[in-house]
C-alpha cells in the first residue's frame, strides 16, 4: 500500500537539512545545527529557535522521535559528562520514508530542470 | 545580562514549547553565542516567539475573530444607523466545548497502540490508559487529576514506578480532531521509564 505523504513532502529547506543531518545518526540539538552548517559549507546557518519549532512539528508527526536513555547511554559520541539539558533525536522509520520521498522528488526535479535547459539551449549566432 | 535577556525571550515562549525545548535552547545559547553570534541568536528567537505564538498556539483564531468583531463594528457605523453588534461574541466562539474531550482516543507511542478514555461523570472527568508495553503486553491504567481547560486536557497515569503527566489539546482538522500532546516522565523512577513522548490520536 502506498504511503500518503503530501502533508509532508515537499520539505521545507529547514527540515530537510535536520532530516539529512539526523539520516546517518542521533543527534542532539546543537550537533544537528553544527551537522546542517556543515553539509551546506555554511551557506545554511540554523538558530535554535528555528531548530526546535521545526523538531517541535516532527515529533508530532512522527517524523523524528527522542532516544531513549539506554538508547543515548549506548551513543559512543555520549560521554559520562555529557550535559544532562541535551536531548538525542533520531529518525523513525516514517521520517526515513519522508525523506526518500523528498529525495526522489528533487531528483526527478533536477533531471527536468537539465533536460528543459538542454532543448531550450539558445542558439548562439554565429 | 544578554544570557537572562535569552532567558526571558525564551520565558515568552507558550509553556508547552518553553517546557520542552527551552533548556535545550539555552545550552544551545550557551554552546553558541560566542560562535554564532549574540544578534543572530536574538533574531533567530524572536522569530520563534512570533511563529510559537501566531501559527502554533491558534493566537491567530483570536487574532481573526477580535478583528471581525472590530470590522464587524465599523462597518455596522457605516452603513447601518443602529446600535452596532459586540466583538467579544466572535472570540469566543473559537473556545472548544470540553465535552468533545469525551469518548476514545487511539493513537500510537513509540510506534505502539496506545488508547485514552475519557468521560465526564457530573463535573468529575474519569478515564483509563490502554497501552502495549515494550514486552508485548497489554496494560492498563486509570488516569489521575484530569484537568480540561478549553482546547487543553493535562492528566497524570501511574504504572508500576513510573509516575508520567500527559498535556495535550485539540487540533481540528478535516477528518475530525486530533488529541495531541506530550507524556513526560515526573520522576526518573527506571531506565525504561517514558522521559519524553509525544502522543497524537485520534477520536475512535
Amino acid at each position: 500500500m502506498r504511503e500518503d505523504l503530501s502533508p509532508l513532502v515537499p520539505l521545507s529547506p529547514a527540515i530537510l537539512h535536520i532530516l539529512t543531518a539526523l539520516a546517518g545518526e542521533e543527534r542532539h540539538g546543537y550537533g544537528i545545527m553544527q551537522e546542517v552548517a556543515r553539509q551546506s559549507e555554511g551557506q545554511y546557518k540554523l538558530g535554535p529557535g528555528t531548530l526546535y519549532d521545526n523538531l517541535q512539528k516532527l515529533l508530532e508527526h512522527a517524523v523524528v522521535e527522542e532516544c531513549s536513555r539506554r538508547s543515548a547511554a549506548d551513543n559512543p559520541r555520549r560521554s559520562a559528562g555529557d550535559d544532562p539539558r541535551r536531548r538525542y533525536y533520531r529518525l523513525t522509520a516514517f521520517g526515513r520514508r519522508v525523506l526518500l520521498a523528498e529525495v526522489a522528488r528533487l531528483e526527478g526535479v533536477v533531471r527536468h530542470a537539465r533536460l528543459r535547459l538542454q532543448t531550450n539551449n539558445p542558439r548562439r549566432a554565429s | 545580562m544578554t544570557r537572562a535577556l535569552y532567558q526571558f525571550l525564551l520565558w515568552l515562549h507558550p509553556p508547552f514549547f518553553r517546557q520542552r525545548f527551552g533548556e535545550e535552547m539555552l545550552w544551545i545559547y550557551d554552546e553558541s553565542a560566542a560562535t554564532h553570534g549574540v544578534l543572530a541568536l536574538f533574531t533567530d528567537g524572536l522569530a520563534s516567539l512570533a511563529r510559537q505564538w501566531v501559527m502554533r498556539a491558534g493566537t491567530w483564531k483570536l487574532a481573526v475573530a477580535g478583528a471581525g468583531g472590530l470590522l464587524e463594528i465599523l462597518m455596522a457605523g457605516f452603513f447601518v444607523m443602529g446600535p452596532a453588534p459586540t466583538a467579544h461574541v466572535a472570540a469566543t466562539q473559537s473556545i472548544e466545548d470540553p465535552a468533545q474531550f469525551s469518548g476514545t482516543w487511539k493513537g500510537s507511542l513509540r510506534s505502539r497502540p496506545i488508547e485514552l478514555v475519557l468521560a465526564k461523570e457530573g463535573t468529575v472527568w474519569r478515564g483509563e490508559i490502554h497501552f502495549q508495553s515494550p514486552d508485548g503486553a497489554l496494560r492498563s491504567a486509570p488516569l489521575e487529576d484530569i484537568r480540561v481547560a478549553g482546547d487543553s486536557v493535562h492528566l497524570r497515569v501511574q504504572v508500576d514506578d513510573s509516575d508520567m503527566t500527559f498535556s495535550g489539546k485539540l487540533v481540528p482538522g478535516t477528518l475530525g480532531s486530533r488529541l495531541v500532546g506530550a507524556l513526560q516522565a515526573t520522576a526518573d523512577a527506571s531506565d525504561d521509564l517514558i522521559s519524553y513522548s509525544t502522543l497524537q490520536a485520534f477520536h475512535a
